[in-house]
């Protein structure tokens, strides 16, 4: 394991990898000249001795499959950091695919609780390359470092691939409940300035809201064919009435989408901007494959045999607009609306 | 182009199956869903016509927006000669039957003659089958619908059926789609089982051009934002109808122990916003609606627990809580869930059971009578078990099967007076003492006592100087005052034409009172091409009214038959009723002004032939003149 270890201004990755300097020491550190006040999670405490090694998505399901398979990572983030010269350096470990990275500055941006810390407003820390670099006079609260470390790989990421879907995460609260410290996550260009990330919108489905109306089906289908069909529409409502189910299925532009991955013909491509699966009808053979790779049932076979996919209307889908519960929404999780 | 211009004509007697075309000036001057149903039911369907023979027809009718993107388009009306009253039957549903006939090609399906078996019609894309149903026999409606998809293996096939009440014979069976959504009024489930139809599944593939897209889609958004930001958009959503039970007991006219007065002390528990809070799981629409009202529920407690269906609607949950005296709400879904299964009318069923409860009360009838039933206020057994004797046409419910009028002439003369029913046809949870506009538009209804062929809203405005400029009196914006309300009757009268014959949802055009005449004919002209104006619609839903008067005058009423039970006319509300107490129903007055917005004979009730040439109903005005009634 150690033997991967590099330091990340020479490198680039998504792993965070070394060794905490033993569990109880960091529990209270010097920083900066400055005390901060930290400790580890009880996984990380119990495993520490060596390394600590936190899972990053402990959700299961599709979404963590999705990045893993997108080849950065395994799925497990391995964290680590050693204080040398009140400094914290973390150190990252070779990943592929990844060639740049970006770095970050952590803003104390609201205290809404009682944090009895010396932090302010404003105090922040860098992540420049590998290592973490709280300037001197700023206040960081350790616990609520080590509980962003998982976030800051993946938000110094910066990368062209098709599939990345890293969440859009801006703002972080610190694990204390009392504290309430709210951190914001800036990511920083050549000069050092914060820039304004691209927020990438994409259909969101509760299914526990549907009405079952259909109106999303007229929508779509009046929006892309020009007349009232449901039947061709590319959003359909699967019911099952007595049991009071009504589920939208909907393309959710998965991040490491496995219809375009199952297609043997190559019909399948992803739309650069709205990250929406397009379908080139002219190779689509109506094999049906990405139907059957397809977590949501989402695709639809019209009368022309070819797959039909939703393609968010090139950015402005008209069926959320015609949603009067709030079933399908295009955004992010999270968003506040 | 968002009319079919289609009807598909079934005889079941001989098992053809035609396709006909609807000419343009037939559907300009009808407009489509009742006004076409009722175009045809006055030509074909004669008074020597039984209702149950195999000369009745059976019309299920989709109007131009049916299946097009307007909030709640998923309405059909099903209209026949009705076997309860012997008159003019139609009843509307929601659900997704109606715009699913509309993708199959067809506007309007004529069902006429009988099977010798029992079968149900497929319609599919342009063309129909008639295919054996013996298997279906027997089923109650939840699990027709689901065996005819099961068997036709497609999710997607709507299926309008009957049940078993319908199948035994009960007058006031309905037809069902989508669990739920009934058209149950009249007996139009009767008439299809007279036919040994079980029921008609229909799917289509096919799609509605409008004629100007970009007209329809800009006005649609506009009233889905009227909608949305009208003051009833969020108590609809959240509590649907069933938020009348507390209101109207608050206005102390909610209708209970079988209108005995108007305030039902257990009111807070059975409604609509006690269910909500309890039960309520989500809300449920109808197709394509911006105001889904209907709500899916589960009862999670009680004698009646594990119970799941849609709904209920004021009328169910207040017939069988207020209306028989129940106060558990498990209880009252029980008896609607009943009702909905067997395929029966809610408000018919709970004034027959209502009506025996208040013969018990008065010692009219004793437990001889009723086999045993004890039928005192509340006894909640006692009503789902005669909903259960209904059905199966059994002991006491035998009786009550055929409506509350021959119910009251089996049990003898001194019975009718507690008979609440107008033209044969049993009236709603509301006490029309309380509700003066709603009462003349129940009296005067074209198919018997009902409140929703005029939903005069516009007297809980209490706005005078909006009375005085509608309707020419300040009154009329009151609901405990007379003066006013024939103008605002015959106004409401036409805007459930117009939503009925559009075939969308009463909920937008009458009581929110959204899109004008004027705004429904720049739609359709957008949606369909044809030469709609605000004034040919304006004419053609009078139009549409006088050919059900003329329909029903043919049957036999006049004036006489313009008239509520005795009870609402001559005894006050008594004291609790709060708001309400002490109100009787002006009903003479109100008659008089209404036939004369009308323009109709104030003696007789009669429809003028003048008036009927005035509105091009020259066939029907020489019709009613070879039998003497112009």
């Amino acid at each position: 394991m150690t033997k991967r270890v590099q330091r990340a201004n020479e490198g680039v990755s998504l792993a965070l990898l070394g060794m905490w300097n033993g569990p109880g020491r960091c529990r209270t550190s010097r920083v900066g000249g400055v005390v901060a006040a930290g400790s580890l999670p009880p996984l990380a405490r119990k495993q520490a001795s060596d390394h600590a090694i936190f899972p990053v998505l402990d959700k299961p399901g599709w979404e963590a499959q999705a990045f893993s398979q997108s080849g950065w990572h395994r799925g497990y983030l391995y964290l680590s950091s050693l204080i040398q010269d009140k400094r914290f350096f973390c150190f990252y470990s070779q990943g592929e695919g990844v060639t740049e990275m970006y770095n970050l500055r952590v803003v104390v941006e609201e205290i809404r609780g009682f944090c009895d810390l010396p932090m302010v407003p404003g105090d922040y820390f860098e992540v420049q390359g590998g290592k973490i670099i709280v300037p001197p006079g700023k206040h960081i609260c350790l616990w609520a470092l080590q509980s962003l470390m998982p976030m800051l790989p993946l938000k110094q990421r910066k990368i062209d691939e098709e599939n990345d879907w890293v969440p859009y995460t801006k703002r972080i609260c610190c694990p204390d409940p009392n504290g309430m410290v709210i951190y914001r996550i800036d990511v920083l260009d050549e000069e050092n300035k914060a820039v304004e990330e691209e927020v990438r919108p994409r259909m969101l489905v509760d299914a526990d809201k549907c009405s079952g109306c259909r109106a999303c089906e007229l929508a779509c289908s009046l929006a892309n064919f020009g007349q009232f069909a449901p039947d061709k529409a590319l959003i359909q409502i699967a019911k099952q009435e007595t049991a009071g189910i009504d589920a939208p299925l909907v393309c959710r532009q998965c991040g490491n989408a496995p219809c375009i991955a199952a297609c043997p013909a190559g019909a399948l491509s992803k739309e650069p901007v709205t990250k929406a699966v397009l379908v080139d009808e002219e190779r689509c053979i109506s094999c049906r494959l990405c139907l059957k790779a397809c977590p949501f049932d989402a695709i639809f076979f019209g009368k022309n045999g070819k797959a039909g996919i939703c393609h968010l209307c090139h950015g402005n889908p008209s069926c959320t607009r015609k949603c009067s519960v709030g079933a399908i929404t295009f955004g992010r999780k999270g968003d506040v609306r | 182009m968002s009319y079919c211009g289609k009807a598909l004509r079934v005889n079941l007697t001989s098992g053809s199956i035609n396709v006909e075309d609807l000419s343009e000036e037939l559907l300009l001057g009808c407009i489509g869903g009742r006004g076409l149903n009722m175009v045809r039911l006055y030509d074909e369907v004669p008074p020597e016509v039984d209702a149950l023979s195999p000369e009745n027809k059976l019309f299920l009718g989709v109007g131009p927006l049916t299946g097009t993107a307007f909030p709640g388009s998923g309405r059909i009306n099903i209209s026949a000669k009705s076997p309860q009253t012997g008159k003019l039957g139609d009843s509307n549903a929601g659900g997704f039957f109606g715009p699913e006939l509309k993708f199959a090609g067809f506007d309007q399906v004529i069902i006429e003659g009988q099977a010798t078996e029992m079968c149900y019609l497929l319609i599919k894309d342009g063309g129909a089958e008639i295919r054996p149903a013996q298997h279906l026999r027997g089923l109650e409606v939840f699990a027709t619908q689901e065996k005819v998809r099961e068997e036709l293996a497609d999710p997607k096939v709507q299926v309008a059926c009957i049940g078993l009440a319908a199948e035994n014979g009960v007058k006031y069976a309905g037809v069902f789609c989508n669990l739920v959504r009934a058209a149950a009024r009249t007996g139009m489930g009767a008439v299809m089982a007279s036919k040994n139809l079980k029921a008609v599944a229909v799917r289509g593939t096919g799609g509605l051009v409008p004629h100007d897209r970009l007209k329809v889609e800009a006005m649609l958004a506009a009233i889905d934002q009227q909608i949305r930001g009208h003051a009833e958009f969020q108590p609809r959503v959240l509590l649907g109808t069933t938020r009348l039970v507390h209101a109207l007991n608050e206005a102390g006219c909610l209708a209970t122990r079988h209108f005995q007065t108007g305030r039902f002390e257990g009111a807070e528990a059975v409604s609509g916003e006690y269910l909500a809070e309890k039960y309520k799981k989500k809300s449920k629409g109808c197709f394509s609606c911006t105001i889904p009202c209907s709500r899916f529920f589960e009862l999670t407690d009680g004698e009646y627990a594990g119970l799941k269906s849609e709904g209920p609607e004021f009328e169910g949950l207040a017939g069988f809580s207020s209306r028989v005296g129940v106060s558990d709400i498990g209880a009252a879904l029980k008896g609607v869930d009943l009702c909905n299964r067997y395929g029966m009318d809610v408000i018919s069923t709970s004034e027959c059971i209502s009506f025996a409860m208040e013969l018990y009360q008065r010692g009219l009838i004793t437990l001889e009578d009723t086999g045993g039933l004890d039928l005192s206020w509340g006894n909640s057994e006692s009503v789902l078990e005669l909903i259960r004797q209904i059905t199966y046409r059994q002991g006491f419910g035998d009786l009550l099967a055929d409506g509350v009028v021959k119910a009251a002439e089996r049990l003898g003369a001194d019975t009718a007076k507690y008979a609440m029913h107008v033209k044969g046809l049993e009236i709603f949870q509301a006490d029309p003492r309380g509700l003066k506009g709603y009462a003349l538009g129940v009296a005067v209804a074209t198919r018997g006592g009902d409140h929703l062929r005029a939903e005069p809203s516009f007297e809980f405005t209490e706005n005078p100087q909006e009375g005085i400029r509608r309707f020419g009196a300040a009154e009329s914006a009151f609901r405990l005052e007379y003066k006013g309300k024939g103008r605002v009757v015959k106004f409401y009268e036409e805007r459930c034409v117009l939503a009925d014959s559009l075939n969308v949802c009463k909920n937008t055009l009458v009581n929110m009172e959204i899109l004008s005449f004027a705004e429904a004919a720049e739609l359709l002209r957008a949606d369909t091409g044809l030469a709609f104006t605000e004034e040919g619609l304006q004419k053609s839903a009078e139009r549409i009214m006088n050919i059900e008067r003329a329909y029903i005058a043919r049957e036999g009423v006049r004036r006489r038959d313009d008239t509520l039970p005795q009870r609402f006319l001559t005894e006050p509300l008594p004291a609790e009723c709060g708001p309400s107490a002490g109100s009787v129903v002006e009903l003479e007055p109100m008659l008089d002004e209404y036939y004369a917005a009308r323009g109709w004979d104030k003696a007789t009730g009669l429809p003028t032939r003048k008036g009927l040439e005035a509105l091009g109903l020259d066939k029907i005005a020489a019709d009613l003149a070879k039998r003497g009634l112009v």
